[in-house]
């Protein structure tokens, strides 16, 4: 069963960490994943790619404007048509209208992170045009009405067994676990549709300021089906997508790649500029260009810009001990789980009440920061976060409490002295048997019901310190 | 035009002017919008090719191209003295004949237009052994795009080729289509060796010495760079090649003028 990604965070947690099959699939294959990972940087010079990356991305939000500007001066004259929106329901908006007036009955997509944000499937479901998701594991996940758990490896938290039950249900296909199977199926069953389809919807990786080209990455083959079959190809891009030239992008695409699934290369870079001309036999004839917002310039206005520099490969997953035990679907109802996720799903967010627990959803480790190919200081940014969250006093106020309580303790050495005693005599009074306590009294309860709480020491440590020396006065006599 | 489109126009000149003032203002504020800033915005003026080998000859970067290929799935063919690239092409495709057994299609070739692929003599050899290259015109047209989607070969040439990730570039121009790369099942690369170039980095460096850069990406209105044969590893991390795109992709490399 899928976890309820709606249910509060921690019975979220309590559920997927019960799940021994999703727990089990998705270590197995984080720890693939960063193995491959691993081997594709060693056999580079990954500082300097690092150092590089970084210098493009941090060079292309500092100059937002300029570049977005250049991009739409060049994609108007490459003949896109370039549109802008504040939000997803503007997005929605200017894909339902470009639907409507070109009378789409079929829609085809690549794989794409900002159509899960905005949800883009059910708003053009809503007006009659039946969406498809290609790229096989978004395929997978649509049949099974679930959202992705990772944003490269959407199915991950899926055995071969689930989605063979799975085509076995929705595509009428013979039981199998081999993975080449029903893959065919899903092959000839997805070339029918773009075939037909009369749109084709993508993301976008990167945008090329100088040139107004727009990249996508794929290597199933289906960001080019979808951006060259239907007649119509509707690119969605969060505004952070853009970089000033080329090369940024040529360097960028390696980047993810080695870093999302340990390749040296994808096996598809497709770099769109425009329609197709005249003498051209494929290609669509109309493309339209979404600079979509929602709510990045939010993200920078609160002074996280640095996670505006994100390009998606999801290596801070794959090696999050958090992620690996959770899953993606423990993060909650948002399109970014794991360590950047944790930061962008807050952040994005009018209302602080949701994903406000996440930041608090990691042990700090670290691995996610030397990990970023474009050096997101993840924890840094996660501390920070905490920080505001706790300042806009939306975190748990018995915990506020007990902290301020603890704070005033420890600034009065006698009544911290008093509180040592007690807290040893609680210790005597509570048995020797067990080092442990099973279970405290309410409210106290809240924290054993997760937690193993350590009984306090027998004696303080001043009494532990004193005794020492006596021993120790007493062996320097007898040495004499 | 419709009350909807003007109104959707209206939105996104609205939506243009507060996404770009806010965007200045956060950025031109004294309070930097980073918590991190490692560069405040300085980027060197070049960049470190990502992948780089110390081989330079045509000879080598032909051989290294082709493992290269062949490391992620693909495989590749180098011709020799006093061969045809005509024939090469032809071993190749009986070969293909021999796993599909399809007869229906088996004399079809979808292809880029013959003058394009610049080999003497390909469209008559393949024709005097029963094979016919078929170049589609407009795929937006309901019989081509049916015959098109029905032929299980295609071939094209290629932009540029680079060696170290087994990369090529096709481009989508006249006479040059995107669907014989796409639909078929099987992919035929003719590669001049002239066009190999060590690594993507070298080839755009080239285009940017040339001043053609803007136009290779904006004439093509899309130039798509191919690493080896269409795969996921959606469903448990396992390889399976042909997803969507072709599941073989089989280099012909070769000395110019041919």
């Amino acid at each position: 069963m899928p976890i309820d990604i709606d249910a509060p965070y921690k019975s979220r947690i309590r559920e997927a960490l019960s799940d021994s099959n999703v727990r089990g699939a998705v270590n197995r294959a984080m720890s693939q994943l960063a193995d491959r990972r691993e081997k594709a940087v060693a056999a580079i010079d990954n500082d300097t790619m690092r150092d590089e990356a970084r210098e493009i991305r941090e060079h292309s939000i500092r100059n937002l404007p300029k570049l977005l500007r250049e991009l739409e001066v060049n994609l108007t004259r490459n003949g896109c048509k370039v549109h802008w929106a504040n939000t997803d329901i503007e997005a929605n908006h200017i894909v339902k209208t470009i639907a409507q007036t070109c009378g789409t009955k079929t829609a085809i997509k690549s794989k794409s992170m900002v159509t899960e944000e905005i949800h883009l499937n059910n708003s053009l479901q809503e007006i009659g045009v039946e969406v498809v998701e290609t790229d096989l594991g978004e395929y997978i996940i649509q049949l099974a009405n679930e959202p992705p758990s990772h944003i490269v490896a959407p199915v991950i938290h899926k055995r071969a067994e689930d989605i063979s039950k799975l085509f076995q249900k929705e595509l009428g296909m013979e039981p199998t676990l081999d993975p080449a199977i029903m893959c065919e199926a899903a092959r000839e069953e997805l070339r029918k549709y773009f075939l037909k389809a009369d749109m084709g919807i993508s993301g976008c990786n990167f945008a090329i300021a100088e040139t107004g080209t727009l990249c996508i990455i794929t290597n199933e083959g289906n960001g080019r089906m979808v951006s060259s079959l239907p007649p119509v190809h509707v690119i969605i891009a969060g505004i952070e997508k853009v970089v000033s030239r080329v090369e940024d992008a040529v360097l960028l695409w390696q980047a993810a790649t080695r870093n999302a699934t340990g390749q040296d290369a994808s096996v598809y870079f497709s770099m769109t500029s425009g329609p197709k001309k005249e003498d051209h036999a494929d290609g669509p004839k109309e493309v339209h260009v979404i600079l979509v917002d929602n709510a990045r310039t939010n993200v920078m206005e609160k002074g996280y810009a640095d996670a505006l520099m994100c390009i998606r490969c999801g290596a801070c997953m794959d090696v999050c001990p958090v992620y690996r035990e959770i899953g993606g679907h423990a993060y909650g109802r948002t399109a970014y789980p794991g360590p950047i996720g944790s930061i962008l799903t807050p952040l994005m967010n009018e209302n602080l009440n949701v994903g406000k627990d996440l930041p608090f959803a990691s042990s700090l480790c670290g691995a996610c920061r030397d990990a970023c190919p474009v050096k997101i200081d993840l924890p840094r940014l996660l501390l920070e976060l905490r920080n505001d969250l706790s300042k806009q006093k939306i975190t748990n106020p018995f915990q506020t409490f007990l902290v301020k309580s603890f704070t005033s303790l420890l600034k009065r050495p006698k009544r911290y002295l008093t509180m040592t005693k007690i807290a040893t005599l609680i210790s005597k009074l509570s048995g020797t048997k067990t080092n442990t306590f099973a279970s405290l009294p309410s409210p106290f309860n809240r924290w054993t019901r997760s937690r193993v709480l350590q009984k306090p020491s027998a004696k303080t440590f001043r009494e532990i310190r004193e005794e020492s020396h006596k021993q120790l006065k007493h062996k320097d006599q007898e040495m004499g | 035009m419709t009350l909807e489109t003007t109104d959707m126009q209206s939105l996104s000149r609205i939506a243009r002017k507060s996404i770009l003032d806010k965007l200045e203002k956060t950025l031109n504020r004294p309070q930097d919008p980073f918590k991190v800033s490692e560069t405040m915005g300085v980027r060197r003026p070049h960049l470190t090719p990502v992948t780089q080998v110390e081989e330079n000859s045509p000879e080598q970067l032909a051989i290294l191209f082709g493992e290269q290929l062949k490391a992620v799935s693909g495989s590749y063919h180098i011709v020799r003295e006093g061969e045809g690239v005509a024939d090469a092409v032809l071993r190749h495709i009986s070969q293909i004949h021999k796993y599909e057994n399809n007869p229906e299609c088996k004399n079809k070739i979808l292809s880029w237009n013959p003058d394009v692929l610049n080999v003497s003599d390909l469209s008559e050899t393949l024709e005097r052994n029963n094979v016919e290259l078929v170049v589609p015109n407009d795929l937006h047209e309901e019989t081509c795009r049916t015959e098109a989607s029905s032929i299980r070969v295609g071939i094209t040439g290629v932009e540029a080729a680079m060696a170290t990730t087994g990369t090529v570039s096709l481009g989508n121009g006249p006479g040059m289509n995107r669907a014989a790369s796409l639909l078929p099942l099987h992919h035929i690369l003719l590669v001049p060796q002239e066009r190999l170039y060590q690594n993507v980095e070298s080839w755009f460096e080239e285009l940017r010495k040339q001043k053609i850069i803007r136009e290779v990406l904006c004439d093509r209105s899309q130039l798509s760079l191919v690493t080896g044969p269409s795969k996921s590893a959606d469903i448990e991390l396992t390889l399976t090649l042909g997803v969507h795109g072709p599941r073989t992709v089989h280099a012909i490399i070769y000395r110019a003028p041919y």
